[in-house]
């Protein structure tokens, strides 16, 4: 990965230098690292190619602040694999066997960042699938909710809807 | 692990998107999350959030319809009004694709009389009554087996006349045994009985006064291949009202056996459901969709909707349906209503539901119709008639041995 990570380094002086070859897209994350995309995978982003069109296709560098460069292959890799139209389930289920809770929704909102309505929906299915045990306070965390009931409220409304809360999965500590 | 408050900004994420999200949680999730915070509470009165959960809750690829595909059983009356039976395969997006199935006619009758037990096909096994016997049947494989008589012995006293009637057919994971339970009413013989062999009639008049009438519960088991009465404890309120109605109303899921009961007393209905293993039975309320003060002119039926017990009633002879789902075995609350459509007056009652949001309903010709949830899109089979007693069934093949679970 290391390796991988300064050859793009290199190419991101390269493009500086020379901006005509516009062959290929450069995605730069929010912590610098740039990715080189071919424009067919740029596409798939909404967010990237309403940009390039707005700029008559004159700006191939394009700057993602809110996507940090572990999520970014990620979502070039379901992009690359969307256009080869070799989304499976047995692909979709193997992308998110290796990443916890906290990657799938940072995945998930760069999706929507990017507007990737496809990721988005698949992702949204995924998260769904992973909280739909939890517990209240889980959710909150991972959502970043404030709870906005007074004590009194909650457990009134607790009570109300007993029967929701068995079954719940106790708390991971490491999840959060 | 401490995080800045920058990267506690990033991972906010703000309602429109969250609303995406619980929008494909299972009903109970959604219900629990409500006490998150005040925006979600009122997710089920927000109109565009309910439409978007609606749709995702019978378009989501269920695992319980992994594989299968639709049987049907088309019931006419002939040119000598008597009724004839026959099974279809459906498929293709419209149902267009037809296949005649031919069932077991072990007797050799020129018109059997087949009706499949509601709770459809076991994985793969059916449970049919077959004119006066009962089958269990694998129509893979095309093996079945006629079932023994049941434990009660007609040659001795007490004389009674009885009518059985099955109530549920499933499968028992736990002691991996195939079950049917049903219940036997006893009545009086009379001059109409057919006596058992060699019982005269006198012996039934001197044998009168000692005979207890009240009905008794049978369960079979496909692996002792056995019969046996079991004394479970089913609220009497819905064993004396429910009996005209409990045909068509039931359906299996997950070692338990539902059907459907009413009260008149405390115009209630009532979802009973038995467990096959340990077998015991509860109930759950279930909530009036409909203002009536007769509950006997509101029909109801259970329906598996997108793999979840749904139920969906209707006022006697209006065309307004209103489709609930369970989000909880045992509490009533949990009851949720998802659909209310109006469907045209020629329509007449339903049979059955399909895959996600397919179900099928009879209009008054007797044709067959399907009804899409999703699109409200209603459109006929053509050619396709049922009555009361038709059956839709979500059908998965399975080359699973009779004679083998029998041994």
């Amino acid at each position: 990965m290391a390796e991988e990570v300064s050859s793009q380094m290199n190419s991101l002086s390269i493009s500086e230098t020379n901006p005509s070859s516009s062959a290929t897209i450069s995605l730069v994350s929010g912590d610098d690292i740039v990715f080189k995309v071919e424009p067919t995978i740029a596409k798939e982003m909404e967010t990237v190619q309403s940009f390039i069109d707005e700029t008559d296709g004159k700006i191939t560098t394009i700057p993602l602040p809110n996507i940090s460069s572990h999520d970014l292959p990620y979502v070039i890799e379901y992009c690359e694999k969307s256009i080869a139209g070799k989304i499976t389930k047995e692909f979709e289920a193997e992308f998110v066997k290796k990443l916890n809770n906290e990657e799938v929704k940072e995945l998930f909102l760069a999706a929507n960042y990017l507007n990737i309505k496809k990721l988005l929906d698949f992702l949204s299915q995924v998260i769904a699938d992973r909280i739909a045990n939890k517990s209240v306070e889980y959710v909150r965390r991972y959502f970043g909710i404030e709870n906005d009931f007074t004590p009194e409220e909650e457990a009134k409304l607790r009570e109300e809807l007993a029967w929701t809360f068995t079954g719940v999965d106790p708390d991971d500590e490491d999840e959060n | 692990m401490t995080k800045s408050s920058g990267e506690k900004l990033r991972n906010y994420i703000p309602d429109d998107l969250a609303f995406f999200i619980l929008s494909k949680l299972p009903l109970k999730s959604l219900k629990r999350f409500r006490c998150v915070r005040k925006t979600w509470f009122s997710l089920f009165e927000n109109p565009s959030f309910m439409t978007l959960f609606r749709t995702n809750f019978i378009s989501i690829a269920h695992s319980y319809y992994h594989d299968t595909s639709l049987l049907l059983t088309q019931c006419v009356y002939d040119h000598n009004n008597s009724l004839v039976i026959s099974l279809y395969s459906l498929s293709g997006d419209k149902f267009e694709n037809r296949v005649k199935l031919d069932y077991p006619n072990p007797f050799n009758e020129e018109k059997p009389q087949f009706h499949i037990s509601n709770s459809g096909s076991i994985t793969g096994i059916l449970c049919v009554e077959l004119s006066n016997e009962i089958i269990v049947w694998n129509p893979t494989t095309d093996e079945f087996k006629v079932l023994p008589h049941s434990s009660i012995v007609d040659s001795v006293p007490p004389y009674r006349d009885n009518l059985k009637q099955i109530y549920g057919f499933g499968y028992d994971p736990i002691s991996e045994d195939y079950k049917i339970i049903r219940l036997v009413y006893y009545f009086p013989m009379d001059e109409y009985s057919i006596l058992p062999p060699g019982v005269k009639w006198e012996d039934i008049e001197s044998s009168r006064k000692d005979v207890s009438y009240g009905p008794v519960w049978e369960i079979y088991s496909l692996r002792c291949n056995l019969w046996r009465q079991i004394d479970v404890a089913i609220p009497t309120c819905c064993l004396t009202s429910c009996w005209n109605n409990v045909l068509n109303e039931g359906l299996y899921m997950d070692g338990i056996c539902h059907w459907l009961s009413r009260c008149e007393k405390n115009k209630q209905h009532y979802l009973v459901s038995f467990y096959l293993t340990p077998e015991v039975c509860f109930t759950t309320l279930i909530p009036l969709d409909i203002n009536a003060d007769e509950i006997w002119m509101v029909d109801r039926k259970l329906l598996i909707l997108n793999g979840v017990i749904a139920s969906i009633s209707w006022y006697y002879n209006t065309t307004t349906f209103h489709v609930s789902i369970l989000g909880e075995l045992g509490v009533k609350e949990s009851w949720t209503k998802l659909f209310v459509f109006e469907l045209c007056p020629n329509i007449e009652y339903p049979v059955g539901a399909g895959k996600n949001g397919d179900m099928f309903f009879v209009k008054k010709d007797g044709e067959l119709v399907y009804f899409d949830l999703c699109t409200h899109m209603i459109e006929e089979l053509g050619g396709v008639k049922a009555t009361h007693s038709s059956r839709v069934i979500i059908y998965n093949k399975s080359l699973i041995s009779i004679e083998k679970i029998s041994h």
